[in-house]
């Protein structure tokens, strides 16, 4: 009897396969969708070379301020600062993700960290921060569409026709008309869809200039996010499919899942993460950042409360008990001490803020229980590095060179110069010595809960549909029956 | 015989339970997105409120101890609060306050600084736009709902749900031939079901936002009355235009698929790539790339400063008699590095504003073939929060930005006190957008006008009903 099904099913698949390849409009959607998928690749590797290159050279032009100045006090330098570029990786053609909308510049510059600025979005046109031409915003969006438009009448349309009828009259189950319904149609869109995605894949990186680090496992996250989307679609729209009355009402119900899932649902989710967990406004923030610090001790001034007992304890710890008496420039000391303090208050700030951050992305994540959009978005930002867990791991990485950066400057001053000796300059060797600054996001993208929440919703809407749909089927086969 | 038809379809639509709903789904989100539009403008609105009294705070506090400090100090004397360098380098909110009516569409107000400030040391180009504000990159990427996005984006996809089946769905039941051998025109059956279903399903759920935005405190006049008059005729023009895509698809399935890739091609693909093409035609330095290079520069003109002031002397004796012979320890000879790294950097910041602007104006010629950007482009204007508000922002920063350094460098250079008055009259920053109907804003609405008649006149008609004859006495049914 199994073999009976197994054979069944296998018939059905193929003439499932078949009657696609037949299909006018499998071949339509096969000749745009391949076109458009290597236009997009291409489009967006030659925009992402561009930004790379444009990131590159502002790097390098920074460096080389900050290396070419000429005698200077280095804390006046370091107000100033060196300025640190985020690159570009090859894969924000894949997905720009967050790429146009964080800071791509962040000053390393004396007395705590800095916000990042200078996002690309804010000189970007109306209607073009809809989303940049992407292959991501290519598989997200449009072939759920090819796949709504090409799978609407998988099961209503054969109830239309009568095969249904006459298939369950040869003794075909449901299940394997279901089954073989939607290996068949599965087949046809993976012949299309896998060869000519993973083409623009390569393609997109390769124009974008290659070599990111981890590209292959981080391309294999998002191959595989994208082909658990692509099932859930299918298995969304063979159990409408199964459920509605006529292949036109499917397709009209699968047209309005699709553009209230995709289109809507993100931006109602993200206004209500607004909403729900409101972000303070900069000057509220600041306002908290400045009470805190003016706690601690402030390095430009001497005569505060915390500057005397600092320069207590470091007159103790030098063994003299006057200020002239100190080998070093007690300036010096007070501002690394006091970059000590506001590390610290900073990073509190910093991390408070981006746990605010967070936690709105968090709401929107939520918000994939009702639409699996939300879900292959996440995943494929984390795995072309783009998303906000990676624009931390920048702001971290600056940070982390910042300080000792800072540090270095503050010891020369300390150990070249005497206390009150402003007009002190540290000579070119010092600035070239600290020009460089060089980050590389991680190999492998970070693995959080995050991931593995939204990894389990598209799999989830996966296996719900597919209940859905072989209810569907059963149901109706017991009212025709 | 079109009063007929229009209280037929007026039957129709009201034993529909679909396009009941589809009708109540449009109007709860317009009315979302109005709340959320009305959202934003009130926080946008605090912080720009916020940022000026913070100014007005702070000068209050110089005004009281300037007139504390009693006479005003001798050339030389060193006081803070008074101090040229101190008061320019602070400089001034740049308070920009979004229009009464910016709730409709963010547009660019979302990605710009609400107040940001405009100091003497700012050198040009990096001034405006420094983003200060806190905002959630991943929500921004995601993006804003608020009306213009449903009107542009949904209202479309609305319309086509409507439209589509006007024509196709009376071939589908088989009552065209029936209809066509009555001698009713597809144009008079789709006119009476698109004045229908129009005015329900798109013009009272517009009806219903206007009134959500009044009652939520957005002002209601000439402009408001604009955005709602084009927002009207743009979701009309998709319906005129699902009816006609209908008139030539075989059935209603067709029909809706044909829709939707209409609204894929000219909502989502063609604004992204007219966006991508319009970048790399007209390559500009990105922001961080201008931002190094204005750095890059500062550093050499700081490193020339004895040379600029030699210069300087020489052009200005009765300013500097003498050149100061160090001039990196000569309090405001600094002034100088900025004035030199203006020089050095014009033609840089020259090149890259006019890249932009080109940018922007082909931009402004792509919109005419493509009506969402259009359409999107237009709404933003009205709303007192697209390109034209954007370039008058600029330009009143820059002519601030001017108007500072002409009051201040001196003083700063020569290290002269300033008086009270002079605190008093100091350079002030006063905006607001326009948000006036412009020559664009109508010529958009003929052009949406034009579309709708053109929809309505390659409607079949006559013509068509005597095909259709022919088809019924061939026994076929028109497909």
């Amino acid at each position: 009897m199994s073999d009976v099904r197994g054979a069944a099913w296998r018939a059905v698949a193929r003439t499932e396969w078949r009657s696609s390849l037949r299909d006018g409009r499998f071949r339509w959607f096969a000749a745009t969708g391949v076109a458009c998928l290597l236009g997009a690749a291409t489009v967006a590797g030659l925009a992402a070379r561009t930004e790379r290159e444009a990131r590159a050279v502002a790097q390098r032009e920074a460096s080389a301020a900050w290396a070419g100045q000429t005698e200077k006090n280095p804390h006046a330098a370091a107000h100033e600062g060196l300025l640190a570029i985020r690159p570009a990786t090859p894969l924000t053609a894949l997905d720009p993700g967050l790429d146009r909308f964080t800071g791509t510049a962040v000053p390393l510059r004396a007395h705590g960290q800095s916000l990042a600025f200078d996002a690309p979005a804010m000189e970007a046109a109306p209607l073009v921060r809809l989303g940049a031409l992407s292959v991501a915003l290519l598989l997200q969006l449009i072939v759920p569409l090819g796949i709504v438009v090409l799978g609407h009448g998988v099961i209503a349309g054969r109830r239309e026709d009568g095969t249904w009828r006459l298939a369950r009259s040869q003794g075909v189950s449901p299940v394997a008309l279901l089954v073989g319904s939607a290996a068949g149609l599965g087949q046809a869109l993976a012949v299309v869809l896998v060869p000519s995605a993973l083409a623009a894949g390569v393609l997109a990186v390769s124009v974008a200039g290659g070599g990111a680090p981890g590209q292959w496992s981080r391309g294999a996250m998002a191959v595989a996010a994208y082909l658990a989307y692509f099932a859930g679609v299918g298995a969304i729209t063979i159990a409408v499919s199964a459920r509605a009355r006529t292949s036109r009402a499917a397709l009209a119900t699968l047209i309005g899942l699709w553009a209230v899932q995709s289109v809507a649902v993100p931006r109602l989710a993200a206004t209500s993460a607004r909403a729900l967990a409101p972000l303070p406004t900069f000057r509220e923030w600041w306002r908290g950042v400045t009470a805190d610090l003016a706690q601690g001790l402030d390095g430009h001034a001497p005569g505060s409360p915390q500057a005397e007992a600092a320069t207590k304890a470091i007159l103790a710890e030098y063994g003299v008990t006057k200020v002239e008496d100190l080998p070093v420039n007690l300036d010096a000391i007070l501002l690394q001490r006091s970059e000590e303090s506001s590390d610290a208050v900073m990073a509190r700030w910093m991390g408070r803020l981006w746990g605010q951050l967070e936690a709105q992305d968090g709401l929107v994540r939520w918000a994939a229980v009702l639409s699996p959009t939300i879900a292959v978005r996440h995943l494929s930002m984390r795995g072309a590095g783009t998303d906000l867990a990676h624009a931390r791991d920048f702001a971290d990485a600056a940070e982390r060179v910042r300080r000792p950066f800072i540090r270095a400057l503050n010891e020369d001053m300390r150990d070249h110069s005497k206390t009150g000796d402003w007009a002190y300059r540290a000579d070119r060797a010092l600035f070239e010595k600290t020009a460089a600054f060089a980050y590389a996001a991680p190999a492998l993208p970070p693995l959080g809960g995050d991931i593995w929440f939204a990894a389990a919703v598209l799999v989830g809407w996966g296996v719900v549909a597919s209940w859905w749909a072989w209810r569907g089927v059963q149901r109706s086969d017991e009212a025709a029956s | 015989m079109i009063a007929t038809l229009v209280r037929t379809e007026l039957r129709l639509f009201w034993r529909d339970p679909w396009r009941r709903r589809l009708a109540a789904g449009t109007a709860a989100l317009l009315l979302a997105a109005t709340w959320a539009g009305l959202a934003w403008q009130a926080r946008h609105q605090r912080i720009a409120d916020a940022g000026k009294a913070g100014e007005a705070r702070l000068f209050r506090v110089l005004h009281h101890e300037r007139l504390r400090a009693g006479p005003v100090p001798a050339p030389g004397t060193y006081v803070r609060a008074a101090d040229a360098g101190w008061i320019a380098g602070w400089g001034a909110i740049a308070n920009r306050p979004v229009s009464t009516v910016a709730a409709l569409a963010t547009g660019r107000a979302e990605f710009v600084d609400p107040a940001p400030r405009v100091a003497i040391w700012g050198r040009r180009g990096e001034l405006t736009a420094n983003n200060e504000e806190l905002e959630n990159p991943a929500l921004q990427a995601i993006g804003r709902f608020d009306l213009a996005f449903a009107v542009v984006v949904l209202l479309p996809l609305v319309a086509i749900g409507l439209g589509h089946d006007i024509v196709a769905r009376e071939r589908d039941a088989g009552r065209w031939a029936l209809l066509a051998s009555t001698g009713v025109s597809a144009r008079r059956v789709a006119f009476g079901a698109i004045v229908v279903r129009g005015a329900i399903g798109l013009v009272a759920p517009l009806l219903l936002a206007a009134l959500g935005f009044a009652l939520g405190g957005g002002e209601f006049g000439g402009a408001t009355l604009a955005w709602f008059g084009v927002a009207a005729a743009y979701a009309l023009t998709w319906l005129v235009g699902a009816a006609l895509i209908g008139t030539w698809s075989s059935s209603a399935g067709v029909s809706l698929v044909r829709g939707a890739a209409v609204w894929v091609g000219l909502v989502v693909l063609a604004p992204a790539a007219a966006g991508a093409m319009v970048e790399a035609a007209i390559p500009a330095m990105t922001r961080s790339q201008f931002r190094a290079v204005l750095a890059r520069e500062g550093e050499l003109a700081a490193a020339d400063r004895l040379a600029t002031a030699r210069r300087f002397a020489a052009a200005n004796p009765t300013v500097m008699p003498v050149v100061p012979r160090d001039p990196d320890m000569a309090p405001g000879l600094y002034v100088l590095d900025m004035l030199e790294t203006d020089r050095r950097t014009r033609a840089v910041v020259e090149t890259r504003g006019t890249a932009l602007a080109r940018r922007e104006e082909a931009l402004a010629t792509i919109r005419w073939a493509v009506p969402p950007l259009l359409v999107a482009s237009v709404l933003e204007d009205l709303a007192g929060t697209g390109a034209a508000a954007q370039r008058a922002y600029d330009a009143a920063v820059d002519a601030y930005h001017a108007a500072v350094r002409s009051r201040f460098a001196m003083p700063i250079l020569t290290q002269t006190p300033l008086s009270l008055e002079a605190l008093r009259t100091r350079p002030r920053f006063d905006w607001a957008p326009a948000t006036a109907i412009t020559p664009t804003t109508l010529a958009a609405l003929a052009a949406l006008l034009g579309l709708m008649l053109v929809g309505a006149w390659a409607m079949p008609g006559e013509r068509t009903r005597e095909r259709e004859r022919v088809f019924i006495a061939d026994g076929a049914d028109g497909r």
